[in-house]
């Protein structure tokens, strides 16, 4: 596995997520993805979420439980990661 | 964040193990916290932890001596974790000096947060899967005696005990 810097602290977005649960989730996805968006207002083609609603979405999904909550612990370290490191100029 | 999906890492069957646990909460957190405290003063070494390595990212579900954005972010990258290693192999994963190791040496963890020694032992769930490990991490080169490494493998699995309480 690469230790490449860029790549492990871009900051992550709403297809980045999206990509996650569509192959973890398999045929389930676009039910769960459909309560999801419902619940977090979002009309599910989005390319990008602001810091917000992204918030919002991986929050979401932790309530959900279970893979979702798997899914979502990972992006949101990734996500604060990014966040930390760039706050220290890395 | 490219996905491999024939890495071990990214075992969809490994990822549905770990869904199966409640990883979160604060008692597990004390819990598993103190089990670090003490992997720590055992081998002398100023960081343990008890890391759970998810698809993107590794979660440290407990920890002791971690601090600054390690500790805020509790975890890090997938690609940063030397802890993924201890899942690819299926076994303990050691590296006495991160500055010259072949798979180590550019990690930002090294090479900007300081990491030079790691020992872990893998997470071993009653099916098999790997869920992560339990790591010692030091700032000096360290050798790590076979000893030492059944010691770890102890804590793998006093910790793996402990988790089984906490299926869900």
């Amino acid at each position: 596995m690469t230790t490449r810097s860029a790549a492990a602290t871009a900051e992550p977005d709403i297809l980045d997520v999206k990509h996650s649960l569509e192959r973890v989730l398999g045929e389930e996805f676009d039910a769960i993805w459909a309560d999801i968006c419902t619940s977090c207002a979002l009309g599910g083609d989005e390319q990008h979420l602001d810091d917000g609603p992204l918030d919002k979405l991986l929050d979401t999904l932790i309530s959900k439980g279970a893979i979702c909550r798997v899914v979502a612990m990972s992006w949101k370290i990734r996500r604060t990661a990014a966040h930390k490191l760039a706050a220290l100029g890395r | 964040m490219n996905q491999n999906v024939n890495d071990p890492v990214q075992d969809l069957d490994r990822l549905l193990e770990i869904a199966a646990y409640d990883l979160y909460s604060d008692d597990v957190r004390s819990l598993l916290d103190d089990i670090a405290r003490r992997g720590a003063e055992l081998f002398g070494l100023p960081l343990a932890a008890v890391t759970i390595v998810l698809e993107g990212a590794q979660y440290f579900a407990g920890s002791h001596g971690l601090g600054g954005w390690l500790r805020e972010a509790e975890g890090t990258p997938i690609e940063w974790s030397f802890c993924a290693n201890t899942v690819r192999r299926r076994d303990s994963y050691i590296v006495t000096d991160a500055t010259t190791d072949e798979l180590q040496h550019a990690n930002p963890v090294v090479t900007e947060d300081g990491v030079r020694c790691y020992a872990g032992a893998p997470l071993v769930a009653p099916n098999g899967q790997i869920l992560g490990a339990f790591c010692v991490i030091g700032t000096e080169q360290r050798e790590f005696s076979e000893s030492e490494r059944e010691t770890l493998r102890d804590l793998a699995a006093e910790v793996m005990s402990e988790l089984e309480r906490f299926r869900i």
